[in-house]
This record gives structure tokens, C-alpha cells and sequence, in this order.
């Protein structure tokens, strides 16, 4: 008995400090709790419904004599929504007007009419719920160019593609939609590698302003200039702003690509006489890249279901052509050039460019008059893409990429009035495994806007073109990702 | 007694001896008092002998004795309970006018000595009248010629005590009071009076008559040419360590002063209090330095009768304070005695000095207490050394170490005012122990900033005096001194220094005190030795609990998982006895604690993961072992504790072996519970580590020194085992553990940091008045200044008024409806459904986001998410700190207009993401937390305090109704410009709570301190008198010219014939 009362104590310890020991064990190192996950989009994207608040950053666009731009909003919902739209010009103060946005109907702000001055502005669009999309247009001699508004400010922006020749006038337009000051260091990286130029470095934005870097200024007859604009401070949204007027005559003005990613998806990559497809890929990190570019035929490739996958972005391997491999080196940028991969067969296609590290792509699409367009691949697929667009294109072509190893069918719709209805005489378009198809609207019903609802989530994108000027627009839809 | 000369005139005389179980030196009393030659005397003698409860006849050896010595002296069994009730039976027992000759049972009078004090009594018009004392042994040596005392009713060492009477003291003299052993009161003033004060227990109840005697405008003389030889002390009262005469001269103190001498007397009787009780908890007295609290709590309990004492003294007041003052020493006694002590040392130590003084040194001399002195004199030098930056540079606002404000009559009155001002405020009740820190400002002198460096570093030596006292039963000295060094090379209290863990450093100065409650309770060897009734024994641990409670509310439920360890480690050492009274006690006295804590506990049941401030990140089984909680890590050694701590588990029988396991298994308890709090499986949320460790370093430190004790009791003597060796084990794994405390000494602040988070705000260039806005803590739950709601594990938010918290916040309490709806705000931002964060929280008017150490991941992407908000603008703080200032926040009192003004007539986070709350202008200074005034506009105005029909403002003196604001806050619709004033009267009901936990208190103290609520009942007198019928009846006295010509040997013209 003694003996049980001396150890009974000894073993409850210790039969406690082993438990300890081994709660300790078992109890798995939780990752600590990381906020705002959810709602990082990778490209901008209709808000979610439940949204309280929606914000549209439009990133600047070019204001003056000649020179037409515009917020375009677009409602979602059928009850009538007031947004308020700041415009925040360069050297002035901003200026907010209330915009009443109609059931189901597009609504366009002149940014001259809502108190811009002469030279660019940005605009902040805001409104209580969920149910309104935003693009900013521009329309000057040199082109025209629609882009949808980013959703979210970031801390790093880039753009892959642009030149500082002397017939292309290259700029960014750092926007600070925030109350502090925003400092912003620009990197361009020319075919010659990376200038860190003193005068792109240390930018300061004010609070609610915008600012333009002509690149022109520091980085002088380079063919290929990339750019990386990192903030020190804060997040900003950036806008490309290229305008071409040698043999190429294009006007860029949308949003740079907040971040490097390592896949990126065109609906249209067509190779044919007369029309020039071209990717520039910028490898922004220290480290080289691998990067891969599939080639899906828009006629879809036999058998693909065998490998397919339900919801991935990208077709299951081996639905199109051998891939063309390319190693980018670090902060450089590399050229494909449709034109020159012989062993491509001329056709429609789709493409697809993936990498074992981060990287910008952007596609340059050039018609044999000189018509270009320059925009970013689809970072998502989605079963739903809206377009909200403006008056003004002769043509709007619409292409749709199953972005799936299953069959898909798409139908695209105008939004009026009624909402979202079927136009006659367009029918939906069957997609095969990795494969694409166009729809082409004209005259009228030219400008949209348009809704594409696919059974599969899908990616999409519109080539609008106008004759006054002769200009192609090109850009991705705003997908409903949640 | 001789009648020879008896006089029918002579004034009577009744010389009452109060006599308990009195020795031989009671014969001659006797014997002087039948040999007087006063004509009228009687004696009356009143036998207080044996228990009172039991006892009820007069004993036959007394009256053996004065049938004796005193045939004619009546007698008469008084079961009063203290001196003073039984002197005064002779209000009853003797009727008519004349005089009192109180005497003690063991003087002896000289056979002139009441002649003498009745003829002085007379002749300088006197009321009380004493002789010189000398002493009964040596009659040439002086005991007493009357007593002086100082404004705090201290008294100075007796006139002429000591001295040898060469007649240096023979003049008539006025003096403030007379020993008890012998004094003379006019029978008239002594009725007015009222007698002895009953509720006076043991000495100083002559003091206090004399002092009424002096407001009634009577003399008090001191006669020296009566003379009366005395055995014991001249009066006990001076005995300053004696728990009853300080109760008692507190009771004396605040019955007899005017409220006008209190107020001045007072705050300077803390302040002494204060400095003599740190000095006695310095060297180890705890009694003695818990006196001051002993001595409220005994006057408290007895305020009715406290208050009919000084409405009778106000009857008789004829002499003012300040007259009577002159009549006191200047200065204070006790300090002029302890200097005259340390200078009459120099001249002759062996002979002067005080007895504790004294004998200290002799035991320190002759090397029986050295060990003790060491080891306390090494601790106390490391406490002090290691906290000496803290000491100089005054306790860093890290943690919950809250700064406190300048001034302590806020702190006293919030518990009062019925408002919770933390988060957005509620009518709710605040935490009782504000005021309690306010007490403790006032006793630091006001000084706010000295109170919380005292509560930061004391508890350490609390700690420590806890674990000294538990293993006083244990009667082995070194385990006394194993027990307090293994509990001060913890790393625990200086880490909870180093992190701000106010409360792990109370759960560590309790720990010790809280196992002895709890052992006594159980009945456990060799505490058993001091148990009292289990019901004294439960209220004691409810008001322990309660005091506990009232600091960390976490700490009720640990005192409870204490004792069920306590109960399983006497359980698997075979003992049973105890145990069930132990949880059933406990369990009990939790609750009594929770309702001694009412109202402010029901907010604490409520919601007890944010009051007990559960939201924090617990780290690893091996750091927690290791008490490594935070601040430099300490590394392995402190296994050295668990080392020592198993060696009682090995070795020792009876006691010391079951008090080895229990402490094993307390400290191994509080352990896997922690562990098991932080891994969630136990699947209850637990206080801090700090806090729940606490009983895990107790329990260390017990069973280190239980070892010892084995060693001592059970291995001295015996044959060399295996066991001896073992007891080494202690002294190395002691050891070892103390070298990283050391180390951390040397540091002066304990790894404490120099600057804390909110001194850091306070740098930062920001514009708006504070008091006008909130700030918005978030972040790690860790990191956070103050107790947080949980937003996400591991991740809270709290809302402060103004920048930084300051104590007002330390109590964290249920968060209100208004309060949770902060979370779906936060919510909304932080899943994306907005970038106008500012938006909704502005009407909160919350200006400020505070996030705390940016860089820890969780944090990072809060930061990510609030620079994201197109109305927060980030300062920039220097990097321990993000700081967000809200570009939309309404001031707490603001004039709406416009889309503000439309928006405030909706609820809902949807119309405050669309209202545009720009063009809100401040308006209203506030003059405290429950009230603004100024002048404001027609329009509306905003208050961001929840709608609450107890706003009031009135505009020119006209009330304006409230309405509800954005669905929470408070608005009104001012018609005219004008003078406003804002404000929320205190509701009545807030009085009565207050009244009822005071009444509630006052029932907790009388059961522990009495075991019982109401009184013995005592017997009724049966030997003497019949009830209500006097024993003696004295004729009338005569004139004073008629009396003193009547006494033998005085002349009409007022000579007397010596």
C-alpha cells in the first residue's frame, strides 16, 4: 500500500508531463491567419454580389481638343444605381459628379464634361453595391482604345510591350487614388537590359492625383521597352499609354498587369498573310524563366477529352500544337513572332503561355495597313465575361476560348433595356476541347455592350474596329469570377 | 479600610477592580485598598474570569480571598467580553453621584492614594484624575505619571517610563490620557460619557475615554503625590505591533476627530501607514504590516456602531479639535520613538533597544536567524537590482501595463458612475478595481505614477512572502528558504514583467497565499494546526478570491482548477480527508467571490473569453516548461526547478511526502493545462500562460521545499541510502535555475522594454484633440496593448478613447451589441466587400487604426487590406507600429450635416458604406468621461456613444430628446443655437448596487474574520446584583467647597495637609 500511495503521485506527474509532451506533438503549427486573401483578383473582374461597396480605377486616358474620352459604366442590375465618378486630372484638382446609371444600360461620362482640363485624367468610380462594370475609352486621331478599369490598386505594376522609337510616344500614368503620398520607383528594361534611370526612380504621387512618366524622356530609340513601377509605399494603378504613328499606327491606353503570372491565355493568336501576331514576354524576377507557348487550333484537337480537365485554365496538355519553348532571362524580354515559326501552319488559333516563374505577357495583334493593338492575356476563365464598350466601332469581333478539356457551348448576347438578349441571326458557338470561335458584330450593333455566358469557363476577348481613325482596339472582357 | 475617621460628608468614592482569573498579587490589591484612608470608599469588584459563555458565577477562590482580605467589598461576575463592557457594568451596578477608582487586580495603592486623587480632583476642577505609577518590583523606578499621544492617537512611551523617580515628575500636571492600571472619573462625567467605549477589545479604552472626557471640555491631571505600584505594563496600548490596539486607536482616531480633523488627519496617517508597512513587508512582518487593513476592515464591520460613537461624541462636544490638539504631541510618536530608539542604541544597545529590534539582532548576532537574513537580503537585492531601471526610469506601457491617469478621484468615482467607457461605452458595471487602484493612488500620496511601479514590482515580493507564510507549518527553516529561492529563480514573474502581464504577476504574488487557504481549508497537515471553522475558512478564501478576482478575473477559475489538482495529488497519495470540504469549500467560495463581485461579474460570466483575456498565442510544452513566456529566454535550466520539485516525490513520509505530491502535481497540472488551453484541447479558452503557470511555479517551489523538509525530518539521523544523495538534486537543480534570473538582473528592467507602443503613437504628428475620437487596435492578440475581442485566431481588435489605453481599459468586459458590430464592419473590408473601411467606422468615431509589430504575417496582411481603403491614409510610425488615420471619422460630438445628417437617419453597414459623412464639424469639450458642454449650431448632433435614453443635453437649459443614429449611436435634433450640455447622471440604481456589495463585503469580512455573523449571545449576569437593580447606591456628592472641606486633613481655604 505504501508503495502504491509513493508511486501513484510519480506516475499521475509524469503521466502528465507525457500527455503535455504529447498534446505538444499532436497540436499541427497552424499557418498564422492571412487576411484579404479572397479578394485578389488577377485581372479585373465584376465585383461579387455581396459587395458593399465597388470600386472601378480607371487608370488615365488622354483629355484635350480632338481627343474623346470616356468612363463608360455599364449596370447590371435593372434598378437604377448612382455612382459617383472622380476625375482626377493631371495638375488639377479632382472633381466628383454624381452619375445616375439606368437598369441594364450603358452610361458614358465624358471626362471633359465632368471637368477635365487638357492632358489626361484618371477616374475613380464608386458605387454602393455590386452591380456596375466600368471601361475608360479613348478615342484620339492616332486610334482608339477601350479597356475595362482595374478593380484593385496594387504596389506593383507592369507592362511587357512598347518601344521608345521616334514614331511611338510611350508613357505610364501613375494613378493615387489614396489619401498619402505615393512614391513610386519605374524600372524600364530595353533589348539592351535593365536601366534603373535616376529620374524614374523615387516618383512622388500626390494624394488623389495623377501623374504621366513619358519614358520617352529617359529611355530613348530602344524597339522593345518593358517597364516595372514598384512602389515604395502604398498601392497605385497604372496605365499604359503608347501611341504609334510610323507604319504601325496603334493606341494603347489601358492598365498595366499588376502582377507576373505564370500562365497567360489568348483566345485569338491567329497566324495568316496580312495579319501579324507577336508576343512579347517580360521576365520581371532575378531569375530566369522557362516559359511555353501552346497553339490551340480553333477547330479544337480529336481526342482531347481522354486527358480533360473540368475547371483548370488551360486545355489538357497535349490538345495543342508541340509547344515553343523559350528561356527568358532575367529582367529581359523575348519576342515570338507568329510570322516566324515556320513549322506553325497558318490558321486561327488560341494560345496559351505558361512558366515555371512569373512572367508579363502581352500580345501585339498588326494588320498589314498598319492597324495595331496591343492588350493582356486572360489571367482567369469563367463561364460569364462582360463587355460594357462605347459608341464609336465600325466591328467588334468577339473570340471565345474554351479554356477546357470538354466540349462548350457559348452563346454571346447584347445587354439592353431588357438585359442580356440574344441577337438573331447569331448563334451560339460550339466549342470543342481547346477550342475557339468568333462572333462578329456590326454596323449598329457594333458597340455593344455584350454579355458571353458559356457552359464552361472560357476565355474572352474583343477586337473592336473603327475607321475613324483606321484603329483596332483590342481587350479582355471583365469576367465574373465569383 | 478604616472608618475611623469617616466623614458622612466626604464624597463617595467606588473603587472598581475589574478582576480576570487574577494571580497572587491580587491579595495585595486587596489588602491596599482595606487599608485606605479615604472615609467613603467602597470597592466593587468585578470578576471577568474564565469564558464568558460558560462561566456565570463569581469564582470560589475570589471569594475566598476577599472574604479575606475585603469582607466588605461587593462583588459581582461580569460576563462582558472586553475590559471597557465590564468597567462599565458599574453604570448599572452603582447608583448616584461621586467618583470611579478604576483599578487593574494587580496594583497596590498607597494607603493615601485615593484620598489624595480625590482631593486633586477637586481642586483643579478635573474630570479624570491618575497617580504615578511606579513599578511593583523595583517601586523606585517610574511606570507612568500620565500619557501622551500624537494626532494619529499614537502613543508616546509613558511619562517617566523607566526612569528613576527622584521626583523629577511630581508637579500636577495636564496630560492627554492615564494608564488604565489606576484612574479616578467623576461619577456625573463619567455617565456622560457613556462609559468605556464597548467595542474597544483590550488596550486603549482608557485612552479613548480620556480623549472624550477632553472634547466634553474636562480636565485629565495626572496627581503624582498619589502613588500606586503596578505589575504589568503601564498600558498595552503602546505595544505599536498589537493588532487590537491599532484597530482600537483607529476606532479612537475616527470617532472621536470632527470630520474636519479626519480630512486633515488622515491622508497623512495613509501615507505614514504606507511607509511603515512597505519597511515591515521589507524585512518580513507581514502581520504587523497588514495591520492598517486588519484595523479598516475591524472599524468597517462595525460602522453602525462607529457611526453612533461619534453622533454621541458630537453631543458632547464642547471643546474644539484644535484645543485638544495642543494637548497632543507634535509630530508622530512612533517616528520621534523609533528615532529616540536608534539614538539611545548608539549610547547603550544592549539595554534600549525595541524588543523587536532587538531581538533580531540578537538572533542575527548569535547566528540562529543568519541563514534567513541571507537569503531575504539576497532576494530583496535581487528584486531590487534587477528592477532597477524600472525603479528609476519609471514601468514602460508594454502589455496590459497600463499607464494611469494624473489623477486618482476619477479612478475612485468610475465604479460609481454606472458607465463602461471602454470599446464605444455601456451602461454597464465597472470593474470594482479601479477604484481599488484608485485607493492605492491615494496611498501612494496621489502619486499615480509611484502606485503602478509599486504594483509592478511588489507582487514579486508578495510572491515570495505567500510561499514563506504557506510553509510556516512546516517548522523546518531550510524548507522555508528552498521553498522562496526555487519561487524566485522562476522565470515567470520576469517574463510577465518584461511582456506587461500584469496579470501573470498577480497570479504569481497570489499563488502562495491561495495553496495556504486552500490547505488550511482542506485540513491538511501541518496546516491543519491553524484551521478555523470552515465556514471562517470559506468566507476567508471567497474574500481572497474575490480580491483576487477583482484584479484578474481569470484568476477565480484557476483558484478553483488549483484545488482540484491539490484535491487529485492528496487523493493519489491515499489521503481522502479533506478533500471533499476542499472542492465543496471552493467551489463555494468562487461563487461567493463572483457575487461580492456583483454587478461587474455578470459581465465577466457573460463573456469570459474576453474578461478573462483569453485571445493570445500560447507557445510550445517546452517553453512553458521552461516558463519561457517572453523577454530573454532563459534557456534549459529552469528544468532545473522540475528537477528539484521531483525529488519530493522520491523521498519523505507523512506530511512532507503528501504535500510533495501535491505540489508535483499542482505544478504538473497547471502545465499540461496549459499546454492543453493552447492546442484547444481542452476546448475551453484559458487566461494567459502567466497566469495559468502561476500555480505550476507555486507548486515547484513547494515541492522543492517539501523535499527539504523530508530531508530534514526523515532522512537526518538514518542510515545512508539512496535518498541522501537525491537531496542534492534540489540544491543543483536550485541552482542551476537561479542562473538565468540573475543574468536577467543585471539588466535593471527584466527585458523590459524602454518605450512601449503607445509612446510610440505618441510621437506621431497627428491633429484632433484627444478625448474627440476612438482608436482602433488590431492586430496579433498578443501584441495588442489591452484585452481584445477576437477577429480571427490569434487576431483581435479593441477600441480605445483617444490614442493609447491607460488603466480605465485594464478590465476588459463583455463587448456590447454596438461593440460587436465593429466586427462585421472589419469583416466587410477584410473580405473584400469594400475599400470604404473609413466609411463605416466613422461614425464610430474611430479615428485611428493602430496595428501593432506590421511585419508578423497576420498583421501584414491586415495592413495589405486597410492600404487598400481609399479614406485610410497610413502615418508612418517607424515600424513597430502601422498607424492608419480614417479620413472619415465623425468627432465624438459633432454637428451632422448634409448627406452625414440624411445618413444618420439609416442603420446598417449598407447605408454607411454609401454615406458620405464629410462636413461633420466638432463640436463640445467634454469636461469628463460622462459629460460635454459648449456652444453648438441648430442642426443635428452627433454622439458616438450607443443610444441610451440616459443622455441628456440640454441647450440653454431646455432637454432635447434623443434618437437613435445610424442605428447605434445617438443624435439630437437641436432647434435653436445655444449652450449645450451633454451628459449621464449616474442612474439610482447604481447607489443601491453599491450600498448591497458593501453590505455584501461587510457580511464576507465578519465571517472570516469572526466564523460567525451575528455575536455569542452572552449570558446574563446571575452572582450580584438582581437584573436591573444596582449593587451600591452612593448618596448625592457634596459641593466641591462642602467635599473638600470634608476630607480629612484639608482646610477650607484649599490647603491640604500633606
Amino acid at each position: 500500500m505504501r508503495v502504491l500511495t509513493r508511486l501513484a503521485p510519480v506516475a499521475l506527474v509524469a503521466a502528465g508531463l507525457v500527455g503535455a509532451a504529447a498534446l505538444d506533438e499532436r497540436s499541427t503549427a497552424t499557418d498564422a491567419v492571412r487576411f484579404g486573401e479572397g479578394d485578389r483578383s488577377p485581372m479585373p473582374a465584376a465585383f461579387p454580389a455581396d459587395a458593399l461597396t465597388s470600386s472601378w480605377f480607371c487608370p488615365g486616358v488622354p483629355v484635350g481638343p480632338g481627343v474623346s474620352s470616356r468612363v463608360s459604366l455599364l449596370n447590371l442590375t435593372e434598378a437604377d444605381v448612382v455612382a459617383t465618378v472622380t476625375v482626377h486630372p493631371t495638375g488639377g484638382r479632382p472633381t466628383t459628379v454624381a452619375v445616375t446609371a439606368r437598369g441594364f444600360a450603358r452610361t458614358e461620362v465624358a471626362l471633359a464634361d465632368a471637368g477635365a482640363p487638357a492632358g489626361h485624367a484618371a477616374a475613380l468610380v464608386e458605387v454602393a453595391g455590386a452591380g456596375l462594370l466600368a471601361e475608360q475609352v479613348a478615342v484620339t486621331p492616332a486610334g482608339r482604345a477601350s479597356s475595362p478599369c482595374a478593380t484593385a490598386p496594387s504596389p506593383t505594376w507592369f507592362v511587357a510591350d512598347g518601344a521608345s522609337t521616334t514614331e511611338v510616344t510611350n508613357a505610364v500614368t501613375l494613378f493615387n487614388p489614396f489619401p498619402d503620398d505615393l512614391v513610386v520607383d519605374v524600372t524600364a528594361t530595353t533589348e539592351e537590359g535593365t536601366r534603373a534611370s535616376k529620374a524614374l526612380q523615387g516618383l512622388v504621387v500626390a494624394p488623389r492625383s495623377l501623374r504621366v512618366v513619358d519614358l520617352g524622356d529617359t529611355v530613348k530609340a530602344k524597339e522593345r521597352v518593358a517597364v516595372a513601377a514598384v512602389a515604395r509605399t502604398g498601392r497605385f494603378v497604372l496605365g499604359r499609354l503608347q501611341t504609334a504613328s510610323g507604319a504601325r499606327r496603334e493606341l494603347a491606353a489601358g492598365l498595366g498587369a499588376p502582377a507576373p503570372a505564370t500562365s497567360w491565355t489568348f483566345a485569338a493568336a491567329p497566324k495568316q498573310n496580312g495579319l501579324f501576331t507577336r508576343f512579347t514576354i517580360f521576365n520581371p524576377d532575378p531569375t530566369d524563366a522557362e516559359v511555353s507557348l501552346t497553339l490551340y487550333p480553333a477547330g479544337g484537337s480529336p481526342g482531347s477529352n481522354s486527358t480533360a480537365t473540368a475547371s483548370g485554365a488551360t486545355p489538357a496538355a497535349g490538345a495543342g500544337n508541340p509547344p515553343i519553348r523559350r528561356t527568358v532571362k532575367a529582367r529581359s524580354s523575348v519576342l515570338i513572332n507568329l510570322a516566324e515559326l515556320t513549322e506553325v501552319p497558318d490558321g486561327a488559333y488560341a494560345a496559351v503561355l505558361t512558366a515555371n516563374a512569373g512572367v508579363v505577357v502581352e500580345r501585339v495583334l498588326a494588320a498589314g495597313d498598319g492597324r495595331a493593338a496591343v492588350q493582356f492575356g486572360a489571367r482567369a476563365a469563367a463561364q460569364r465575361w462582360w463587355f460594357v464598350g462605347a459608341a464609336g466601332p465600325l466591328s467588334t469581333r468577339i473570340t471565345v476560348f474554351n479554356a477546357t478539356g470538354v466540349e462548350a457551348t457559348a452563346t454571346v448576347e447584347r445587354v439592353g433595356p431588357a438585359g442580356p438578349t440574344a441577337v438573331a441571326g447569331i448563334a451560339p458557338l460550339a466549342l470543342p476541347p481547346g477550342g475557339s470561335g468568333s462572333v462578329v458584330f456590326e454596323g449598329p450593333l457594333a458597340d455593344g455592350p455584350f454579355v458571353v455566358v458559356a457552359e464552361q469557363p472560357v476565355v474572352v476577348e474583343r477586337l473592336e474596329s473603327t475607321d475613324q481613325p483606321p484603329a483596332w482596339s483590342t481587350s479582355s472582357g471583365i469576367p465574373e469570377l465569383r | 479600610m478604616s472608618h475611623a475617621r469617616e466623614t458622612p460628608s466626604a464624597p463617595p468614592v467606588v473603587a472598581v477592580v475589574i478582576a480576570h482569573d487574577p494571580g497572587p498579587s491580587f491579595d495585595a490589591t486587596l489588602v491596599s485598598l482595606a487599608a485606605q484612608d479615604y472615609p467613603a470608599l467602597r470597592v466593587l469588584v468585578l470578576d471577568t474570569s474564565g469564558d464568558a459563555s460558560t462561566t456565570s458565577t463569581v469564582g470560589a477562590d475570589l471569594l475566598e480571598r476577599l472574604a479575606t482580605r475585603l469582607p466588605d467589598a461587593f462583588v459581582h461576575h461580569s460576563s462582558a467580553p472586553t475590559h471597557a463592557a465590564a468597567a462599565n457594568e458599574v453604570l448599572q451596578l452603582v447608583e448616584g453621584g461621586g467618583f470611579f477608582c478604576f483599578l487593574h487586580d494587580d496594583v497596590e495603592l498607597a494607603s493615601d492614594a485615593v484620598r489624595l486623587l480625590v482631593e486633586e480632583l477637586y481642586r483643579s476642577n478635573a474630570g479624570i484624575v491618575g497617580p504615578k505609577l511606579v513599578d511593583r518590583d523595583d517601586p523606585r523606578r517610574l511606570q507612568a505619571v500620565g500619557l501622551a499621544l500624537d494626532k494619529f492617537g499614537e502613543l508616546a512611551p509613558p511619562t517617566g517610563s523607566g526612569e528613576l523617580d527622584q521626583e523629577q515628575h511630581d508637579a500636577v500636571t495636564d496630560v492627554f490620557a492615564l494608564p488604565s492600571a489606576c484612574l479616578l472619573a467623576r461619577a456625573d462625567l463619567f455617565r456622560t460619557l457613556g462609559g468605556f467605549d464597548p467595542a474597544i477589545d483590550g488596550p486603549g479604552d482608557e485612552i479613548d475615554l480620556c480623549w472624550r472626557a477632553h472634547v466634553s471640555g474636562a480636565r485629565v491631571l495626572v496627581a503624582p503625590a498619589a502613588r500606586v505600584a503596578h505589575i504589568g505594563l503601564a498600558t498595552g496600548a503602546y505595544d505599536h505591533l498589537d493588532d487590537r490596539a491599532a484597530r482600537n486607536r483607529l476606532r479612537t482616531v475616527l470617532g472621536n476627530y470632527s470630520v474636519l480633523s479626519l480630512l486633515r488627519v488622515l491622508p497623512q496617517w495613509f501615507v505614514l501607514t504606507l511607509v511603515r508597512s512597505i519597511g515591515l513587508l521589507l524585512v518580513g512582518r507581514i502581520r504587523q504590516a497588514a495591520q492598517p487593513v486588519g484595523g479598516w476592515a475591524w472599524n468597517l464591520a462595525r460602522l453602525p456602531s462607529l457611526v453612533r460613537k461619534r453622533r454621541a461624541v458630537a453631543r458632547i462636544r464642547r471643546v474644539h479639535d484644535g484645543e485638544i490638539r495642543r494637548l497632543q504631541r507634535r509630530g508622530s510618536a512612533r517616528l520621534a520613538a523609533a528615532l529616540r530608539e536608534a539614538s539611545v542604541a548608539r549610547d547603550d544597545r544592549n539595554a534600549r533597544l525595541a524588543g523587536g529590534v532587538r531581538r533580531t539582532i540578537e538572533q542575527v548576532r548569535s547566528g540562529s536567524h543568519w541563514p534567513t537574513t541571507l537569503v531575504w537580503s539576497a532576494l530583496v537585492a535581487l528584486v531590487v537590482i534587477g528592477s532597477r531601471g524600472l525603479l528609476s526610469d519609471g514601468i514602460a506601457p508594454v502589455g496590459r501595463l497600463f499607464p494611469f491617469p494624473d489623477e486618482v478621484a476619477g479612478l475612485l468615482r468610475r465604479p460609481f458612475e454606472g458607465w463602461s467607457p471602454q470599446g464605444l461605452g455601456s451602461a454597464t458595471a465597472v470593474a470594482p478595481g479601479l477604484g481599488v487602484l484608485g485607493l492605492v493612488g491615494l496611498l501612494a500620496g496621489g502619486s499615480t505614477e509611484l502606485a503602478r511601479t509599486l504594483l509592478v514590482i511588489l507582487p514579486v515580493a508578495v510572491g515570495l512572502l505567500g510561499m514563506w507564510r504557506l510553509t510556516r507549518s512546516f517548522g523546518v527553516r531550510r524548507a522555508r528558504l528552498v521553498t522562496i529561492v526555487a519561487y524566485a529563480a522562476n522565470p515567470l514573474p520576469y517574463a510577465a514583467i518584461a511582456a506587461g502581464r500584469w496579470d501573470g504577476l498577480v497570479a504569481y504574488a497570489g499563488c502562495g497565499w491561495l495553496i495556504g487557504a486552500l490547505g488550511r481549508l482542506a485540513g491538511w497537515a501541518p496546516l491543519s494546526g491553524a484551521r478555523r471553522p470552515v465556514v471562517q475558512s470559506v468566507a476567508g478564501l471567497a474574500l481572497g478570491l474575490a480580491l483576487l478576482g477583482l484584479a484578474v478575473p481569470g484568476l477565480v477559475p484557476v483558484a478553483i482548477g488549483c484545488a482540484v489538482l491539490l484535491a487529485i495529488g492528496s487523493l493519489a497519495t491515499g489521503e481522502r480527508t479533506g478533500t471533499a470540504t476542499l472542492l465543496t469549500g471552493t467551489a463555494i467560495a468562487g461563487v461567493a467571490a463572483a457575487v461580492l463581485l456583483l454587478p461587474w461579474s455578470w459581465t465577466v460570466v457573460g463573456d469570459p473569453v474576453t474578461a478573462f483575456d483569453t485571445a493570445h498565442r500560447v507557445p510550445g510544452a517546452d517553453a512553458l516548461a521552461r516558463f519561457a513566456l517572453s523577454g530573454a529566454d532563459p534557456g534549459p535550466l529552469p528544468w532545473g526547478l522540475w528537477a528539484a520539485a521531483a525529488v519530493a516525490l522520491a523521498i519523505g513520509g507523512s506530511w512532507r511526502s503528501a504535500w510533495g505530491a501535491r505540489a508535483a502535481v499542482l505544478a504538473a497540472g497547471a502545465l499540461v493545462a496549459t499546454v492543453a488551453g493552447g492546442t484547444g484541447a481542452l476546448g475551453i479558452e484559458l487566461p494567459n500562460p502567466a497566469v495559468t503557470l502561476a500555480p505550476a511555479a507555486a507548486g515547484l517551489a513547494l515541492a522543492a521545499g517539501a523535499a527539504i523538509a523530508a530531508a530534514q525530518v526523515d532522512l537526518t539521523g538514518t542510515r545512508l541510502t539512496w535518498r541522501q544523495p537525491l537531496v542534492l538534486a534540489v540544491y543543483v537543480g536550485l541552482a542551476a535555475a537561479a542562473v538565468p534570473v540573475v543574468a536577467l538582473a543585471t539588466d535593471g528592467r527584466w527585458d523590459q522594454p524602454r518605450r512601449g507602443d503607445a509612446d510610440e503613437l505618441a510621437l506621431l504628428p497627428v491633429a484632433g484633440p484627444a478625448g474627440a475620437m476612438r482608436t482602433l487596435w488590431l492586430g496579433d492578440s498578443d501584441r495588442l496593448p489591452l484585452a481584445s475581442t477576437e477577429l480571427a485566431p490569434g487576431t483581435g481588435w479593441a477600441l480605445v478613447e483617444g490614442f493609447a489605453p491607460t488603466v480605465e481599459q485594464a478590465w476588459p468586459r463583455e463587448p456590447s451589441v454596438e461593440d460587436r458590430g465593429v466586427i462585421d464592419l472589419l469583416d466587410a473590408a477584410l473580405g473584400g466587400q469594400t475599400n470604404r473601411l473609413g466609411r463605416l467606422l466613422g461614425s464610430r468615431s474611430i479615428r485611428f487604426l493602430v496595428l501593432p509589430r506590421p511585419q508578423d504575417p497576420a498583421t501584414a496582411s491586415l495592413v495589405a487590406v486597410l492600404r487598400r481603403q481609399l479614406d485610410l491614409a497610413e502615418l508612418d510610425a517607424g515600424g513597430t507600429l502601422a498607424v492608419f488615420a480614417n479620413q472619415a471619422a465623425i468627432p465624438m460630438h459633432a454637428m451632422l450635416t448634409g448627406a452625414a445628417r440624411e445618413a444618420s437617419e439609416l442603420a446598417g453597414v449598407e447605408s454607411l458604406a454609401r454615406a458620405d459623412l464629410e462636413g461633420a464639424t466638432s463640436v463640445l469639450e467634454p469636461d469628463g468621461p460622462l459629460r460635454a458642454s459648449g456652444p453648438v449650431p441648430a442642426g443635428t448632433l452627433f454622439a458616438s456613444v450607443p443610444f441610451d435614453s440616459g443622455w441628456r443635453l440640454q441647450v440653454d437649459g431646455r432637454t432635447i430628446p434623443p434618437r437613435p443614429a445610424f442605428g447605434w449611436a445617438t443624435a439630437f435634433e437641436v432647434p435653436n443655437a445655444g449652450i449645450a450640455v451633454l451628459e449621464r447622471p449616474a442612474p439610482a440604481s447604481r447607489t443601491a448596487w453599491s450600498i448591497a456589495a458593501a453590505l455584501a463585503w461587510l457580511v464576507a469580512v465578519r465571517l472570516a474574520w469572526a466564523g460567525r455573523l451575528l455575536p455569542h449571545r452572552r449570558p446574563r449576569p446571575t452572582g450580584g446584583a438582581a437584573p436591573g437593580r444596582p449593587l451600591i447606591a452612593l448618596e448625592g456628592g457634596p459641593t466641591d467647597r462642602e467635599a473638600l472641606e470634608a476630607l480629612p486633613g484639608s482646610t477650607s481655604a484649599g490647603g491640604v495637609d500633606a
